[in-house]
């Protein structure tokens, strides 16, 4: 979209300074659009240099695809492969200030910039990390800076006991109401969650989340693999955004 | 010059089980801070233990003592560079060289971790500190060879 957009306001700026530069002949180009023909060439200028930024700061759709690309990759070392999508999940989160349509701006929260599969790539997740305060085990992973993996989470669903949801809340770093509302939403809650620091430059980035029904899913050791292979890549893919 | 050498880092890519905010978790060191491999040189009056890791970033000099200074992470603190001073590592023999050598990198990683709060600090220290330890021959090598 951004990149069509640039490309038309490319072609009108041009036409329009091909007639800046002709004899008025046309009446109708004299009277109406000739007064208006350095106003319309700043504006456009001014619109590319927008759209241009606009890209510089989203990225180019071929660095998210590459970041999904590894994403998946990860989600098949860790994962089993044939696990439904929807409940075997990599999701790469990032630190900084988020917003969200009807709440506000959020300051220094980890939210969801890319997930594995297909499926519930929508997710509006957004947890607080901060030093003073952790949300999740995103949030926590990002505030600890090393791995963490939470298993054997309490199994729940629409007709899980209040204890088990005060259980699941409290190891799973998250608000009561938070896995009420999922709930609610008929979402699937994981049973493990794993999170791996993402550094860029040395500096911290984000988190890799890794959320499982199964109850057991660490796999230390693959996710060493998995940096060993893939780091250097994905901080040079994630070093402009 | 001398080589890479490679870490074997399976004994660092470990889980620990601890106690996060009440609630137990299993941690595991960030694939950061692990190196990958390891060198030693000598360079003029220096011998420079080299670490290379998963990623690089810039780095700055820090002085520590007379003896010891280092090339160290801008953001993240790892050790790139170590700066040992040669005339601290005297001596011909090489059980001499290997004591002091040895004297000097417990010297040094007891002063960082007094100083070091966080416990993935101190963590990555202690790695550091059991890998120079674990190759120490092939380190203080280039050492042996200029002194022959």
């Amino acid at each position: 979209m951004c990149l069509f957009t640039e490309r038309a306001m490319i072609a009108v700026t041009a036409v329009g300074a091909y007639y800046a530069n002709q004899d008025p002949v046309t009446v109708w180009y004299g009277l109406v659009l000739q007064p208006y023909v350095k106003q319309f060439l700043i504006l456009s200028a001014s619109l590319i240099g927008v759209v241009r930024w606009v890209r510089h700061i989203a990225g180019h759709q071929d660095h998210w695809d590459a970041v999904k690309c590894i994403i998946d990759q990860l989600r098949s070392n860790v994962v089993n492969k044939k696990a439904p999508a929807d409940t075997e999940r990599v999701t790469l989160f990032k630190w900084g200030t988020c917003f969200r349509v009807g709440s506000h701006f959020l300051k220094d929260c980890v939210y969801p910039v890319e997930r594995s599969g297909h499926v519930t790539r929508t997710t509006k997740a957004c947890f607080l990390a901060s030093d003073a305060k952790a949300v999740g085990v995103a949030g926590v992973c990002w505030r600890q800076n090393q791995a963490i993996c939470v298993n054997n989470l309490p199994d729940i669903d629409k007709n899980s006991t209040d204890e088990n949801i005060a259980e699941y809340a409290r190891r799973g770093f998250v608000p009561e109401s938070w896995v009420r509302k999922q709930i609610r939403e008929g979402k699937l809650l994981p049973r493990t969650i794993a999170g791996w620091p993402v550094k860029v430059a040395g500096k911290p980035w984000g988190v890799i989340v890794v959320d499982s029904r199964k109850a057991e899913l660490c796999k230390t050791k693959d996710f060493y693999d998995f940096y060993k292979e893939h780091a250097e890549c994905l901080s040079k893919l994630l070093r402009r955004f | 010059m001398s080589d890479w050498i490679e870490i074997d880092n399976n004994k660092w890519m470990v889980e620990k089980k601890t106690t996060i905010d009440n609630v137990k978790v299993t941690v595991s060191m960030s694939p950061y801070d692990l190196p990958q491999s390891i060198k030693g040189d000598v360079k003029g009056d220096e011998l420079i233990i080299e670490f290379e890791y998963i990623t690089g970033e810039r780095t700055r000099k820090e002085s520590h003592d007379n003896d010891i200074s280092f090339e160290v992470g801008i953001h993240s603190r790892r050790i790139y560079k170590m700066f040992l001073n040669l005339k601290s590592l005297g001596g011909k023999q090489l059980e001499v060289i290997v004591r002091k050598f040895e004297e000097l990198v417990d010297k040094v990683f007891k002063n960082l971790l007094k100083h070091s709060s966080e416990q993935n600090r101190r963590d990555y220290y202690t790695m550091t500190q059991e890998v120079i330890k674990d190759h120490t021959r092939e380190l203080i090598d280039p050492v042996l060879n200029q002194k022959a």
